[in-house]
Protein backbone atom coordinates (compact mmCIF):
# COMPACT_ATOMS: atom_id res chain seq x y z
CA UNK A 1 0.00 0.00 0.00
CA UNK A 2 2.84 1.70 0.79
CA UNK A 3 4.26 2.10 -2.49
CA UNK A 4 0.69 3.02 -4.34
CA UNK A 5 0.48 5.34 -1.97
CA UNK A 6 4.32 6.87 -2.86
CA UNK A 7 3.00 6.70 -6.54
CA UNK A 8 0.04 8.07 -6.52
CA UNK A 9 1.73 11.07 -4.28
CA UNK A 10 4.05 11.56 -6.87
CA UNK A 11 1.97 11.33 -9.63
CA UNK A 12 -0.02 14.04 -8.44
CA UNK A 13 2.92 16.46 -7.19
CA UNK A 14 3.94 16.20 -10.91
CA UNK A 15 0.44 16.98 -12.49
CA UNK A 16 -0.89 20.28 -12.71
CA UNK A 17 -3.71 20.55 -10.77
CA UNK A 18 -1.88 20.19 -7.16
CA UNK A 19 0.13 23.22 -8.34
CA UNK A 20 -3.04 25.25 -9.27
CA UNK A 21 -4.82 24.72 -6.14
CA UNK A 22 -1.50 25.57 -4.22
CA UNK A 23 -1.00 28.59 -6.09
CA UNK A 24 -4.70 29.17 -5.63
CA UNK A 25 -5.11 29.50 -1.87
CA UNK A 26 -1.97 30.83 -1.93
CA UNK A 27 -3.18 34.07 -3.92
CA UNK A 28 -6.85 34.19 -1.75
CA UNK A 29 -4.94 33.90 1.66
CA UNK A 30 -2.28 36.02 0.41
CA UNK A 31 -4.70 38.64 -0.52
CA UNK A 32 -6.49 38.07 2.42
CA UNK A 33 -3.94 39.03 4.65
CA UNK A 34 -2.26 41.99 2.72
CA UNK A 35 -4.94 43.99 1.26
CA UNK A 36 -6.54 43.91 4.35
CA UNK A 37 -5.96 45.33 7.43
CA UNK A 38 -9.11 43.34 9.43
CA UNK A 39 -7.72 40.42 10.79
CA UNK A 40 -11.41 39.50 11.64
CA UNK A 41 -12.92 39.60 8.28
CA UNK A 42 -9.93 37.46 6.11
CA UNK A 43 -10.88 35.28 8.95
CA UNK A 44 -14.00 34.91 8.24
CA UNK A 45 -13.47 34.61 4.53
CA UNK A 46 -11.70 32.25 5.57
CA UNK A 47 -13.90 29.91 7.28
CA UNK A 48 -16.27 30.19 4.02
CA UNK A 49 -13.67 29.00 1.72
CA UNK A 50 -12.61 25.95 4.05
CA UNK A 51 -16.21 25.67 4.27
CA UNK A 52 -17.68 25.50 0.68
CA UNK A 53 -14.51 25.47 -1.29
CA UNK A 54 -12.83 22.78 0.16
CA UNK A 55 -15.31 19.98 0.00
CA UNK A 56 -16.32 20.88 -3.40
CA UNK A 57 -12.37 20.75 -4.55
CA UNK A 58 -12.25 17.41 -3.24
CA UNK A 59 -15.60 16.17 -4.75
CA UNK A 60 -14.41 16.79 -7.91
CA UNK A 61 -10.91 15.87 -8.08
CA UNK A 62 -11.36 12.49 -6.50
CA UNK A 63 -13.53 11.51 -9.27
CA UNK A 64 -11.37 12.71 -11.83
CA UNK A 65 -8.60 11.41 -10.77
CA UNK A 66 -10.26 7.81 -10.37
CA UNK A 67 -11.52 8.18 -13.68
CA UNK A 68 -8.40 9.46 -14.87
CA UNK A 69 -6.11 6.58 -13.42
CA UNK A 70 -8.73 3.99 -14.52
CA UNK A 71 -6.68 2.65 -17.14
CA UNK A 72 -3.21 2.78 -14.68
CA UNK A 73 -5.21 1.24 -11.69
CA UNK A 74 -6.88 -1.67 -14.33
CA UNK A 75 -3.47 -2.57 -15.29
CA UNK A 76 -2.14 -2.54 -11.16
CA UNK A 77 -5.18 -4.72 -10.46
CA UNK A 78 -3.96 -7.37 -12.78
CA UNK A 79 -0.66 -7.91 -10.85
CA UNK A 80 -1.09 -9.86 -7.60
CA UNK A 81 -2.25 -6.95 -5.44
CA UNK A 82 -4.79 -6.85 -2.96
CA UNK A 83 -7.57 -4.14 -4.33
CA UNK A 84 -8.01 -2.47 -0.85
CA UNK A 85 -4.46 -1.67 -1.27
CA UNK A 86 -4.43 0.02 -4.21
CA UNK A 87 -7.63 1.85 -3.78
CA UNK A 88 -6.79 2.94 -0.07
CA UNK A 89 -3.45 4.12 -1.96
CA UNK A 90 -4.67 5.93 -4.13
CA UNK A 91 -7.26 7.79 -1.70
CA UNK A 92 -4.75 8.78 0.82
CA UNK A 93 -2.62 10.20 -1.53
CA UNK A 94 -5.39 12.16 -3.05
CA UNK A 95 -6.13 13.56 0.29
CA UNK A 96 -2.84 14.17 1.66
CA UNK A 97 -1.73 16.38 -1.63
CA UNK A 98 -5.01 18.42 -1.40
CA UNK A 99 -4.22 19.06 2.51
CA UNK A 100 -0.78 19.77 1.66
CA UNK A 101 -2.07 21.73 -0.91
CA UNK A 102 -4.21 23.97 1.84
CA UNK A 103 -2.01 23.85 4.53
CA UNK A 104 1.01 25.10 2.31
CA UNK A 105 -1.21 27.28 0.35
CA UNK A 106 -3.17 28.37 3.39
CA UNK A 107 -0.30 28.36 6.05
CA UNK A 108 2.47 30.27 4.19
CA UNK A 109 0.83 33.63 3.90
CA UNK A 110 -0.01 33.10 8.10
CA UNK A 111 3.65 32.77 8.76
CA UNK A 112 4.69 35.86 6.93
CA UNK A 113 2.08 37.58 8.16
CA UNK A 114 3.75 36.90 11.46
CA UNK A 115 0.75 35.33 13.39
CA UNK A 116 2.42 32.98 14.72
CA UNK A 117 2.97 35.33 18.14
CA UNK A 118 -0.51 36.10 18.32
CA UNK A 119 -3.36 34.60 19.92
CA UNK A 120 -4.85 33.53 16.57
CA UNK A 121 -2.71 30.57 15.90
CA UNK A 122 -5.06 28.34 18.15
CA UNK A 123 -7.86 29.39 15.76
CA UNK A 124 -6.12 28.89 12.85
CA UNK A 125 -5.27 25.67 13.31
CA UNK A 126 -8.62 24.77 14.26
CA UNK A 127 -9.86 26.01 10.45
CA UNK A 128 -6.54 24.04 8.96
CA UNK A 129 -7.58 21.03 10.85
CA UNK A 130 -11.10 21.30 9.93
CA UNK A 131 -9.66 21.57 6.48
CA UNK A 132 -8.28 18.65 6.46
CA UNK A 133 -10.87 16.78 7.95
CA UNK A 134 -13.63 18.02 4.79
CA UNK A 135 -10.54 17.04 2.05
CA UNK A 136 -10.54 13.45 3.84
CA UNK A 137 -14.14 13.18 4.20
CA UNK A 138 -15.08 14.04 0.67
CA UNK A 139 -12.71 12.61 -1.27
CA UNK A 140 -13.97 9.10 0.09
CA UNK A 141 -17.51 10.54 -0.79
CA UNK A 142 -16.50 10.31 -4.09
CA UNK A 143 -14.77 7.57 -4.77
CA UNK A 144 -17.19 5.92 -3.05
CA UNK A 145 -19.22 7.71 -6.29
CA UNK A 146 -16.86 7.25 -8.65
CA UNK A 147 -16.52 3.26 -8.09
CA UNK A 148 -20.34 2.99 -7.95
CA UNK A 149 -20.89 4.44 -11.76
CA UNK A 150 -18.53 3.53 -14.61
CA UNK A 151 -20.10 6.12 -16.69
CA UNK A 152 -18.23 9.23 -16.59
CA UNK A 153 -20.82 12.00 -16.88
CA UNK A 154 -23.19 10.43 -14.32
CA UNK A 155 -20.65 10.01 -11.83
CA UNK A 156 -19.71 13.90 -12.49
CA UNK A 157 -23.40 14.72 -11.85
CA UNK A 158 -23.88 12.64 -9.19
CA UNK A 159 -20.84 14.01 -6.76
CA UNK A 160 -21.46 17.77 -7.50
CA UNK A 161 -25.25 16.65 -6.70
CA UNK A 162 -23.71 15.69 -3.64
CA UNK A 163 -21.46 18.60 -2.60
CA UNK A 164 -24.93 20.17 -3.64
CA UNK A 165 -26.64 18.21 -0.68
CA UNK A 166 -24.23 18.75 2.10
CA UNK A 167 -23.59 22.25 1.41
CA UNK A 168 -27.23 23.87 0.71
CA UNK A 169 -29.75 21.51 0.22
CA UNK A 170 -29.26 19.88 3.78
CA UNK A 171 -29.45 23.35 5.51
CA UNK A 172 -32.74 24.40 4.06
CA UNK A 173 -34.94 21.61 5.00
CA UNK A 174 -32.85 21.94 8.56
CA UNK A 175 -34.46 25.85 8.45
CA UNK A 176 -37.97 24.31 6.91
CA UNK A 177 -37.62 21.98 9.73
CA UNK A 178 -36.94 24.18 12.88
CA UNK A 179 -39.37 27.02 11.59
CA UNK A 180 -42.13 23.99 10.97
CA UNK A 181 -41.85 22.53 14.28
CA UNK A 182 -40.66 25.89 17.07
CA UNK A 183 -43.29 25.04 19.23
CA UNK A 184 -41.54 21.96 20.24
CA UNK A 185 -37.85 21.32 22.37
CA UNK A 186 -35.47 21.20 19.58
CA UNK A 187 -32.45 21.65 21.05
CA UNK A 188 -31.37 17.78 21.20
CA UNK A 189 -32.57 17.55 17.71
CA UNK A 190 -30.79 20.57 16.13
CA UNK A 191 -27.60 18.98 17.87
CA UNK A 192 -27.80 15.72 16.26
CA UNK A 193 -28.64 17.25 13.04
CA UNK A 194 -25.55 19.25 12.63
CA UNK A 195 -23.33 15.96 13.73
CA UNK A 196 -25.34 14.59 10.38
CA UNK A 197 -23.77 16.99 8.14
CA UNK A 198 -20.03 17.21 8.56
CA UNK A 199 -20.32 20.87 6.29
CA UNK A 200 -22.28 22.17 9.34
CA UNK A 201 -20.59 20.04 11.85
CA UNK A 202 -17.24 21.93 10.71
CA UNK A 203 -18.91 25.32 10.37
CA UNK A 204 -20.23 25.24 13.99
CA UNK A 205 -16.45 24.47 15.59
CA UNK A 206 -15.45 27.31 13.95
CA UNK A 207 -18.16 29.60 14.41
CA UNK A 208 -18.26 29.08 18.16
CA UNK A 209 -14.67 30.53 17.93
CA UNK A 210 -15.57 33.76 16.14
CA UNK A 211 -19.09 34.47 16.63
CA UNK A 212 -19.22 33.25 20.64
CA UNK A 213 -20.89 36.98 21.10
CA UNK A 214 -24.45 35.98 19.06
CA UNK A 215 -24.09 32.77 20.69
CA UNK A 216 -24.56 33.51 23.73
CA UNK A 217 -28.09 33.90 23.55
CA UNK A 218 -30.08 30.31 24.72
CA UNK A 219 -29.91 28.69 21.34
CA UNK A 220 -26.28 29.54 21.75
CA UNK A 221 -25.53 28.17 25.16
CA UNK A 222 -27.02 25.06 24.61
CA UNK A 223 -24.50 24.83 21.99
CA UNK A 224 -21.91 26.24 23.88
CA UNK A 225 -22.45 23.73 26.51
CA UNK A 226 -22.12 20.92 24.31
CA UNK A 227 -19.62 21.82 21.56
CA UNK A 228 -17.50 23.68 24.42
CA UNK A 229 -16.65 21.33 26.53
CA UNK A 230 -13.64 18.41 26.13
CA UNK A 231 -16.67 15.61 25.20
CA UNK A 232 -17.83 18.23 22.30
CA UNK A 233 -15.04 18.47 20.92
CA UNK A 234 -13.75 14.46 21.90
CA UNK A 235 -17.87 13.89 19.94
CA UNK A 236 -17.74 15.88 17.19
CA UNK A 237 -13.94 15.27 16.25
CA UNK A 238 -14.68 11.49 16.32
CA UNK A 239 -18.42 12.15 14.46
CA UNK A 240 -15.88 13.61 11.59
CA UNK A 241 -13.55 10.68 11.78
CA UNK A 242 -16.58 8.47 11.39
CA UNK A 243 -17.58 10.10 8.24
CA UNK A 244 -13.93 9.77 6.42
CA UNK A 245 -14.59 5.79 7.78
CA UNK A 246 -17.98 4.72 7.02
CA UNK A 247 -17.60 5.70 3.08
CA UNK A 248 -14.27 3.95 3.36
CA UNK A 249 -15.68 0.66 4.74
CA UNK A 250 -18.26 0.72 1.90
CA UNK A 251 -16.05 1.38 -0.89
CA UNK A 252 -14.28 -1.39 0.50
CA UNK A 253 -16.95 -3.76 0.03
CA UNK A 254 -18.45 -2.46 -2.96
CA UNK A 255 -14.41 -3.05 -4.37
CA UNK A 256 -14.91 -6.34 -3.84
CA UNK A 257 -17.48 -7.19 -5.86
CA UNK A 258 -16.50 -5.00 -8.38
CA UNK A 259 -16.28 -6.26 -12.33
CA UNK A 260 -13.51 -4.37 -13.96
CA UNK B 1 -18.90 41.89 27.17
CA UNK B 2 -22.06 40.86 28.80
CA UNK B 3 -25.42 40.17 27.76
CA UNK B 4 -27.14 42.99 26.93
CA UNK B 5 -25.07 46.18 26.48
CA UNK B 6 -27.87 48.63 27.03
CA UNK B 7 -31.53 47.91 27.80
CA UNK B 8 -33.99 50.98 26.76
CA UNK B 9 -37.22 50.81 27.23
CA UNK B 10 -39.92 53.95 26.95
CA UNK B 11 -37.31 56.72 26.79
CA UNK B 12 -37.52 59.52 24.98
CA UNK B 13 -35.84 62.20 23.60
CA UNK B 14 -32.45 61.33 24.46
CA UNK B 15 -29.23 61.53 22.87
CA UNK B 16 -26.79 58.43 23.73
CA UNK B 17 -23.12 59.29 22.10
CA UNK B 18 -19.39 58.44 22.44
CA UNK B 19 -20.22 54.52 23.92
CA UNK B 20 -18.37 51.24 22.57
CA UNK B 21 -20.48 48.33 22.49
CA UNK B 22 -17.90 45.49 22.29
CA UNK B 23 -19.05 41.17 22.13
CA UNK B 24 -22.05 41.60 23.88
CA UNK B 25 -25.02 39.22 22.37
CA UNK B 26 -26.91 42.49 22.28
CA UNK B 27 -25.62 45.62 22.10
CA UNK B 28 -29.01 48.12 22.15
CA UNK B 29 -32.01 46.57 23.07
CA UNK B 30 -34.89 49.26 21.92
CA UNK B 31 -38.01 49.21 23.25
CA UNK B 32 -40.78 51.87 22.84
CA UNK B 33 -38.72 54.48 22.23
CA UNK B 34 -39.09 57.77 20.37
CA UNK B 35 -36.96 60.95 19.25
CA UNK B 36 -33.44 59.49 20.80
CA UNK B 37 -30.49 60.89 18.98
CA UNK B 38 -27.40 57.76 18.41
CA UNK B 39 -24.43 59.30 17.10
CA UNK B 40 -20.73 58.15 17.39
CA UNK B 41 -21.21 54.90 19.13
CA UNK B 42 -19.09 52.00 18.12
CA UNK B 43 -20.93 48.31 17.75
CA UNK B 44 -18.13 45.77 17.56
CA UNK B 45 -18.42 42.47 17.09
CA UNK B 46 -21.90 41.98 18.41
CA UNK B 47 -24.21 39.28 18.10
CA UNK B 48 -27.16 41.96 17.45
CA UNK B 49 -25.78 45.58 17.41
CA UNK B 50 -29.27 47.26 17.52
CA UNK B 51 -32.36 44.75 18.33
CA UNK B 52 -36.05 46.82 18.17
CA UNK B 53 -38.61 44.98 20.06
CA UNK B 54 -41.26 47.85 20.06
CA UNK B 55 -43.10 50.49 18.34
CA UNK B 56 -40.51 53.16 17.80
CA UNK B 57 -40.33 55.57 15.98
CA UNK B 58 -38.16 58.91 14.35
CA UNK B 59 -35.30 57.63 16.33
CA UNK B 60 -31.68 58.99 14.63
CA UNK B 61 -28.79 56.78 13.90
CA UNK B 62 -26.26 58.90 12.66
CA UNK B 63 -22.19 58.43 12.34
CA UNK B 64 -21.85 55.49 14.39
CA UNK B 65 -19.85 52.12 13.71
CA UNK B 66 -21.21 49.08 13.14
CA UNK B 67 -18.34 46.65 12.63
CA UNK B 68 -18.08 42.59 12.59
CA UNK B 69 -21.53 42.64 14.15
CA UNK B 70 -23.50 38.81 13.50
CA UNK B 71 -26.54 41.17 12.63
CA UNK B 72 -26.37 44.84 12.76
CA UNK B 73 -29.94 45.10 13.11
CA UNK B 74 -33.27 42.99 13.83
CA UNK B 75 -36.19 45.14 13.30
CA UNK B 76 -39.72 44.02 14.00
CA UNK B 77 -42.02 45.84 11.97
CA UNK B 78 -43.06 46.64 8.55
CA UNK B 79 -43.03 50.51 9.27
CA UNK B 80 -40.28 52.28 9.46
CA UNK B 81 -39.74 56.03 10.38
CA UNK B 82 -36.52 55.75 11.72
CA UNK B 83 -33.46 57.52 10.10
CA UNK B 84 -29.92 55.96 9.30
CA UNK B 85 -27.91 58.14 8.13
CA UNK B 86 -24.17 58.33 7.35
CA UNK B 87 -22.90 55.10 9.02
CA UNK B 88 -20.57 53.16 8.59
CA UNK B 89 -21.02 48.91 8.35
CA UNK B 90 -18.03 46.98 7.76
CA UNK B 91 -20.51 44.93 5.47
CA UNK B 92 -21.53 47.45 3.61
CA UNK B 93 -20.27 45.64 -0.44
CA UNK B 94 -21.05 49.55 -2.18
CA UNK B 95 -18.40 51.40 -4.37
CA UNK B 96 -17.66 55.36 -3.84
CA UNK B 97 -16.94 56.83 -7.57
CA UNK B 98 -17.12 60.29 -6.96
CA UNK B 99 -14.67 59.47 -3.89
CA UNK B 100 -16.45 61.88 -1.37
CA UNK B 101 -16.30 59.56 1.42
CA UNK B 102 -19.67 58.95 0.95
CA UNK B 103 -20.55 55.08 -0.88
CA UNK B 104 -23.18 55.43 -4.06
CA UNK B 105 -25.31 52.74 -3.38
CA UNK B 106 -27.93 52.55 -0.19
CA UNK B 107 -26.88 49.95 2.40
CA UNK B 108 -29.85 47.42 3.75
CA UNK B 109 -28.86 46.38 6.91
CA UNK B 110 -31.32 44.28 8.08
CA UNK B 111 -30.91 41.06 6.81
CA UNK B 112 -33.49 38.86 5.66
CA UNK B 113 -32.30 35.98 8.29
CA UNK B 114 -32.01 38.31 11.20
CA UNK B 115 -36.36 38.01 10.95
CA UNK B 116 -36.14 33.92 10.77
CA UNK B 117 -34.08 34.04 13.93
CA UNK B 118 -36.07 36.07 15.67
CA UNK B 119 -39.13 34.05 15.22
CA UNK B 120 -37.18 30.79 15.78
CA UNK B 121 -33.78 31.03 17.77
CA UNK B 122 -33.00 27.84 16.91
CA UNK B 123 -31.94 28.83 13.35
CA UNK B 124 -29.49 30.76 15.01
CA UNK B 125 -27.18 27.22 14.11
CA UNK B 126 -27.37 28.21 10.56
CA UNK B 127 -25.29 31.40 10.70
CA UNK B 128 -22.97 31.70 7.97
CA UNK B 129 -24.08 28.86 5.86
CA UNK B 130 -23.70 29.02 2.78
CA UNK B 131 -27.75 28.68 2.48
CA UNK B 132 -27.93 31.70 5.04
CA UNK B 133 -25.78 33.90 2.47
CA UNK B 134 -27.83 32.85 -0.54
CA UNK B 135 -31.35 34.00 0.96
CA UNK B 136 -29.43 37.12 2.63
CA UNK B 137 -28.08 38.11 -1.05
CA UNK B 138 -31.30 37.39 -2.56
CA UNK B 139 -33.36 39.56 0.20
CA UNK B 140 -30.59 42.31 -0.91
CA UNK B 141 -31.45 42.02 -4.08
CA UNK B 142 -35.30 42.64 -4.18
CA UNK B 143 -36.22 43.34 -0.33
CA UNK B 144 -39.69 41.94 0.59
CA UNK B 145 -39.91 41.57 4.39
CA UNK B 146 -37.80 44.79 5.47
CA UNK B 147 -39.43 47.96 5.38
CA UNK B 148 -38.65 49.18 1.78
CA UNK B 149 -37.51 52.99 3.52
CA UNK B 150 -35.20 50.94 6.44
CA UNK B 151 -32.23 52.03 4.25
CA UNK B 152 -28.85 54.15 5.31
CA UNK B 153 -28.69 55.93 2.22
CA UNK B 154 -25.35 57.57 2.36
CA UNK B 155 -23.34 54.31 4.04
CA UNK B 156 -19.49 55.94 4.91
CA UNK B 157 -16.29 54.50 3.21
CA UNK B 158 -14.40 54.76 6.27
CA UNK B 159 -14.83 53.75 9.88
CA UNK B 160 -15.31 57.20 11.83
CA UNK B 161 -12.51 58.11 14.16
CA UNK B 162 -11.35 54.11 14.45
CA UNK B 163 -10.40 53.60 17.83
CA UNK B 164 -7.34 51.90 18.81
CA UNK B 165 -7.62 48.69 20.66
Amino acid sequence: MLKILKYSIFDLLRSRWSYVYFVFYLLISFSLFFLNNDIDKAIITLMNIIIILVPLIGTIFGVMYYYNSKEFTELLLAQPIKRSKIFMGQYIGISLSLTLSLVLGIGIPFVFYGLFKSSAIFDFSLLLLVGAFLNFIFVALAYNIAISTDNKIKGFGFAILMWLMFAVVYDAVFMIFLIKFNEYPLDKFTLVATMANPIDLSRILIMLKLDASALLGYTGAVMKQFYGTYLGVLVSMSTLSFWILIPLFRMRRKLRKKDF
Amino acid sequence: MASYGLLLKEINDATISDNVFEQNTIGINIDGCNRITYKNNHFIRNGWALKFTGGCYTNLFEYNNFMHNAFDLSYNSKVNDNLFEANYWSEYSGYDLNKDGIGDVPHRPVKLVSYIVNQTPETLILLRSLFVDIINFSEKVSPVFTPDNLVDAKPLMKPINQIEE
